[in-house]
């Protein structure tokens, strides 16, 4: 029983680990696609200030 | 479970873990008009200073929130130049994107610990409930961190209500710690941040009066008077608190329709379609939908109070002020769901707190719904089990109505596959779904709400209908100036009810009195060529009498044609009414008419001088 709670008590971690780098990769992946798409300019409507 | 628990690194994984995961849809330009708008309102302060910026602006949230948008373009500002045109107002913007969806996200993550702190809280002072407060908090606050609704308000559309939420909570905590002075400041923070948390304003307040006593409020509200002074100090030194208030008041009528995409009461009205009809027609009689739906959030929040003070007053309640907690929870997501369900021009995304309060109103519930033996084995109550199903079928309906929001405007930023449910049958399915969660919430809490205050409500409800409607009943003359047009647009100045167009009251120079070559009217509508007013009749009217004329204010260039339509269909044409003309008198039969047009031309020779009245316009049953 302890060597199974010992097992377990390594692997939560790795999981932990393995499933917050898998995130992290799907960010990063996000974050590319989006850089790929074509950008549309969109200025809000009604008289409000653009800056220009 | 347990061992799992004492880790350390457990909480800081689920919470890294959450916040990776919104991470994931930042990237998602979101609803981009909204994001449009963030940029605008934070530019102007940023090149101007916020006093000017918001003048430069159509920013219609509270005028604090321009701060904040402020923060977010000079944060923006460190990395990249907001004046690059094209690079700026690009909806892929990733810079923007994610400096303007992380305070949400943040606050997404702050949610989830109030909720695991007050479920701590709640089962904290018996030892054998202790670990019942920790699963159960995990429990929740992974029912919201990882609730699409959360995700998608924050992460994917771009929007600040769990910061609004956030801040509120934290008003509610500090009335559970005892510090209403805290308490009362934070809540004028949070109202300030979203103007929805105004709503919640009366139930809190005799929440911290029921909690801390008569000191207690007014503590709670001399902090929320120096936190409202002070978040506006700048406006108060330049003489410029016209604008916090216009931002304040300026959003009653702003989007004037049934519903803004809110799948409620009146999205079934609407049979699917409530951005396209306004909130004027006639609903019950001659009363609006819009003052139905005023005269329906009243009787709700009637309920509401009426609740929290009645319980108050008849119950003994422990040390911990179980009941009145569980009381105040009850009330404020019955009066956040009636703002929602029965009001119009209710927006998608105002039942979004509900999302919120829900998780802090289970706890409560499922201690006061069991016994302290059943709460060691929590999962297998009823309690638990029926509230957390019921939040997931609610979560669920309500994620639905939001993306059908979101995809309706951009396809391309949601789930294409959901977009089928984007037709009026699918919604106004929805609407009855989410109806029937809010009646099945009411039914679980049947019991502690006093059946008296109920008939009261009730009572209070058909009364105003009815006084309302006693003109019909009575089959007197109504007169026009006590409906509201559902459109109307005229070439120059604004349309006045009972006095010419453009007259100011306040100022004694101006010509304020309605009259035709000085024969004066208590009640019109003055108005100016060329000009179209449309009321709903909804066919409840047999006759239309009006006298009509140039008003004596008019220069000597006025001349003017008065028209009548009924369903599009002209029934009455003035001649050519010049400044020295006297009144005229027209009189139609508007049976079977549901749309009433009154127009008003130029004559032909341009509109200089054409102030026109409609005058002592009266509608026959």
């Amino acid at each position: 029983m302890k060597q199974k709670d010992d097992q377990l008590s390594i692997l939560f971690p790795l999981f932990a680990i393995g499933t917050l780098i898998i995130l992290s990769i799907c960010v990063f992946a996000s974050y590319q696609n989006t850089s790929r798409m074509q950008p549309t300019v969109i200025i809000p409507g009604g008289t409000t200030y653009i800056g220009k | 479970m347990d061992t799992l628990m004492h880790k350390r690194w457990f909480l800081p994984f689920l919470f890294a873990a959450a916040f990776l995961f919104r991470m994931c849809f930042v990237p998602n330009p979101g609803f981009e008009a909204d994001m449009s708008f963030w940029k605008s309102w934070g530019l102007a302060p940023f090149d101007f200073g916020l006093i000017k910026g918001l003048s430069l602006t159509n920013n219609n949230y509270p005028t604090p929130f321009g701060y904040i948008l402020w923060v977010v373009t000079a944060i923006y500002s460190l990395f990249q130049n907001p004046h690059i045109y094209e690079e700026f107002w690009a909806n892929t913007n990733l810079l923007f994107l994610t400096i303007m969806k992380l305070p949400a996200i943040l606050a997404d993550l702050g949610i989830g610990a109030c909720i695991l702190w007050f479920s701590k809280r709640v089962f904290a002072k018996q030892e054998t409930t202790q670990k019942t407060g920790a699963y159960l908090g995990i429990i929740l606050m992974l029912l919201y961190l990882f609730n699409p609704v959360s995700i998608l308000d924050s992460a994917v559309w771009g929007q600040v209500d769990a910061l609004g939420v956030l801040l509120f909570l934290g008003a509610f905590m500090l009335v559970l710690k005892k510090k209403p002075f805290l308490a009362g400041l934070v809540y004028m923070i949070a109202m300030m941040t979203k103007l929805q948390n105004m709503i919640y304003g009366p139930l809190f307040f005799l929440f911290i009066w029921q909690l801390t006593g008569i000191v207690g409020l007014i503590q709670a509200l001399a902090g929320s008077a120096l936190a409202f002074f002070g978040l506006n100090v700048e406006f108060l030194r330049t003489k410029n608190m016209k604008l916090v208030i216009d931002s304040l008041t300026g959003n009653y009528d702003y989007f004037p329709y049934l519903s803004l995409n809110a799948y409620n009461l009146w999205w079934i009205v609407a049979k699917g379609f409530g951005m396209q009809i306004s909130d004027k027609v006639l609903a019950i009689g001659i009363v609006k939908a819009k003052t139905i739906g005023l005269f329906l959030f009243s009787s709700f929040y009637l309920l509401a109070t009426g609740t929290m003070v009645v319980k108050n007053y008849h119950q003994v309640d422990d040390k911990q002020h179980t009941s009145t907690i569980f009381t105040f929870l009850t009330c404020l997501i019955i009066a956040a769901s009636a703002f929602f369900l029965f009001q119009t021009e209710s927006h998608d995304r105002y039942a979004f707190p509900i999302t919120v309060f829900l998780l802090f109103w289970i706890p409560m519930y499922i201690k006061m719904r069991t016994t302290v033996k059943e709460r060691q084995l929590f999962w297998k109550t009823p309690a638990f089990q029926n509230t957390i199903i019921g939040y997931i079928i609610f979560s669920g309906l309500y994620f639905l109505n939001m993306h059908t929001a979101l995809i309706e405007n951009y396809p391309k930023n949601g789930l294409a596959f959901l977009s089928l449910i984007n037709q009026p049958f699918f919604t106004i399915l929805l609407s009855y779904y989410l109806l029937t969660c809010f009646v099945l919430f009411f039914l679980a809490n049947k019991k502690d709400l006093p059946k008296q205050i109920i008939a009261l409500c009730v009572a209070c409800f058909f009364a105003a209908i009815l006084t309302s409607n006693i003109p019909l009943m009575k089959k007197q003359g109504i007169s026009l100036t006590k409906l509201t047009p559902t459109t109307y647009k005229q070439q120059y100045g604004q349309l006045s009810i009972n006095m010419p167009t453009n007259a100011k009251q306040s100022d004694s120079k101006t010509w304020d009195r309605l009259s035709v070559q000085y024969v004066f009217y208590t009640k019109g509508l003055g108005t100016h060529a060329n000009s179209t007013i449309v009321y709903d009749l909804a066919k409840r009217f047999s006759r239309f009498s009006t006298d009509i004329g140039v008003d004596t204010e008019a220069g000597p260039q006025a001349s003017v044609m008065f028209e009548i339509y009924g369903n599009d269909r002209l029934l009455f044409r003035s001649p050519l009414m010049k400044r020295y003309d006297y009144p005229k008198h027209a009189e139609v039969n508007v049976t079977g008419v549901s749309t009433l047009m009154l127009v008003v031309t130029d004559g032909g020779n341009g509109n200089i001088d054409d102030h026109a009245d409609w005058l002592n316009p009266t509608l026959w049953p």
